[in-house]
């Protein structure tokens, strides 16, 4: 990793909580559905990357998040949990013959539909967990799955529809290169 | 040694794992039983910050509506003045001047605010510098909004009448009935606009449209803010209490202006009330 990518990580890190706390907090279905959407930083972190500094950097971003959301340590358990479970998940439905080396967890790189399974997936498990601390009552189990359900479908859009905007303008910027 | 040193390399993303949690779990936990610690609340200095430029920016757009408010509220308490001061001509005895004043109004901004939560908070822009402290009640000119929950130089933030924790102590308004306000029940799930009024037996006469204001049994809301109307009336047999629901008089949507009320008295009556948890307990 070189400066340049280190300035990035951190670049984007600040852009994804911004996008978070300024926006994407006001945005709801209803009171069912709600964007969390953040966690596309955790997902663009590359497969083969150590996982021992993945584990802080999702703490960190929860902890960032929490801040803002007054939910001291709700967001950063749930974070931390996705970290965790990551390889085990991607894991499971890997590519004949496995990843390449250096190939990113996004969609221009895996495609389509490795690219819903895989944020389908661990958005699923990190909201599971937001949903059912911040709730803390098991009266309410209909609606929190409801919730979380709704909620990972609202992520899953709006992660993939940045992610198709910058597919979109990679080949843009191939085609003006050639 | 040797073995034990290579059995935690092997598991140290798993310890990772579980100490980061555990780290979580304990902030979860100390959030929801201390209250007043400031630095992982949006009552810190940078969300503080980020928060009042953002409002500087969209409390424009909501401008208009909040002037019409606030001059919906200069006239009532114009016509109070003026009915006051005509009572004091003709019944009112001097004494009644010298009367110690117990509640003082502190004008605030809300600068964020959510209402889809289970747990709601808002965030204000007086903090320690500007006297508020932790516990103090909060009001809009609708009626109740909150309380104080921790405080730093120049941000507060406040527990939202929409928080899993927060109940009201109420009454009826004409039979002065004692009742609890409690949001977010079986009922009334997640709206921000309702709440329940639990513990309020079958005796008890309560109308559609009756008012509900604060009881004052609680020190940090003087008697008589408004807390809601009466929506609907139904008989729990199995409680044996009714279940009565309620709208709310203010729209936590758009809350934008708020005062944080002081009681002078509030320590005095916070030592009052200690002294008799012993005798309870006995």
């Amino acid at each position: 990793m070189n400066s340049k990518s280190i300035v990035f990580f951190i670049y984007s890190f600040i852009l994804y909580v911004l996008i978070q706390v300024l926006f994407l907090k006001y945005v709801d279905f209803y009171g069912y559905a709600f964007c969390f959407a953040y966690i596309g930083y955790l997902l663009a972190y590359p497969l083969d990357f150590p996982r021992f500094p993945y584990l802080l950097i999702a703490f960190f971003l929860g902890i960032t998040v929490d801040i803002f959301y007054d939910s001291a340590g709700i967001h950063a358990a749930s974070c931390v949990f996705l970290a965790y479970m990551r390889n085990r998940v991607v894991k499971g439905f890997a590519p004949t013959g496995g990843y390449e080396t250096g190939s990113n967890p996004n969609l221009l790189d895996m495609g389509i539909n490795w690219y819903i399974t895989y944020t389908v997936l661990l958005a699923f498990l990190h909201h599971l967990v937001l949903f059912f601390i911040s709730a803390s009552n098991l009266n309410l189990i209909g609606i929190t799955l409801i919730k979380t359900v709704f909620s990972v479908l609202f992520t899953t859009f709006i992660l993939f529809l940045g992610q198709r905007i910058s597919v979109t303008y990679q080949q843009y910027q191939r085609r003006r290169r050639r | 040694m040797y073995q034990l040193i290579q059995f935690f390399l092997r598991l140290r993303i798993f310890f990772t794992f579980v100490i980061l949690e555990i780290i979580a779990a304990w902030l979860i936990v100390r959030n929801n039983t201390y209250q007043g610690v400031a630095f992982f609340t949006s009552s810190n200095v940078v969300a503080g910050v980020l928060y009042t430029y953002v409002d500087g920016i969209s409390g424009q757009l909501t401008l208009r509506d909040e002037v019409e408010r606030l001059q919906k509220e200069n006239a009532s308490l114009n016509q109070q003045l003026n009915n006051l001061k005509f009572r004091k001509l003709d019944s009112i005895s001097a004494d009644s001047t010298t009367l110690p004043k117990t509640y003082k109004y502190l004008p605030a901004r809300v600068i964020n605010n959510t209402v889809r939560f289970t747990d709601n908070y808002l965030t204000i822009n007086k903090g320690k510098i500007d006297g508020i402290e932790v516990g103090m009640g909060v009001v809009s000119p609708e009626g109740v909004v909150g309380r104080v929950r921790s405080v730093s130089n120049n941000f507060a933030t406040v527990y939202s009448l929409l928080h899993s924790n927060i109940r009201i102590s109420g009454q009826l308004s004409d039979s002065k009935d004692l009742c609890t306000v409690k949001w977010n029940t079986e009922d009334t799930n997640n709206d921000y606009r309702q709440a329940e009024l639990q513990y309020i037996p079958f005796h008890v006469d309560v109308q559609e449209g009756d008012t509900i204001e604060t009881s004052g049994a609680n020190p940090v809301y003087p008697e008589g803010i408004d807390v809601g109307i009466v929506e609907s009336v139904k008989n729990d047999l199995s409680e044996g209490t009714k279940n009565v629901k309620i709208n709310l008089t203010v729209n936590f949507s758009n809350i934008k202006n708020v005062y944080i009320i002081q009681n002078y008295y509030q320590t005095e009556i916070d030592s009052l009330e200690q002294n008799l948890d012993p005798l309870r307990s006995k």
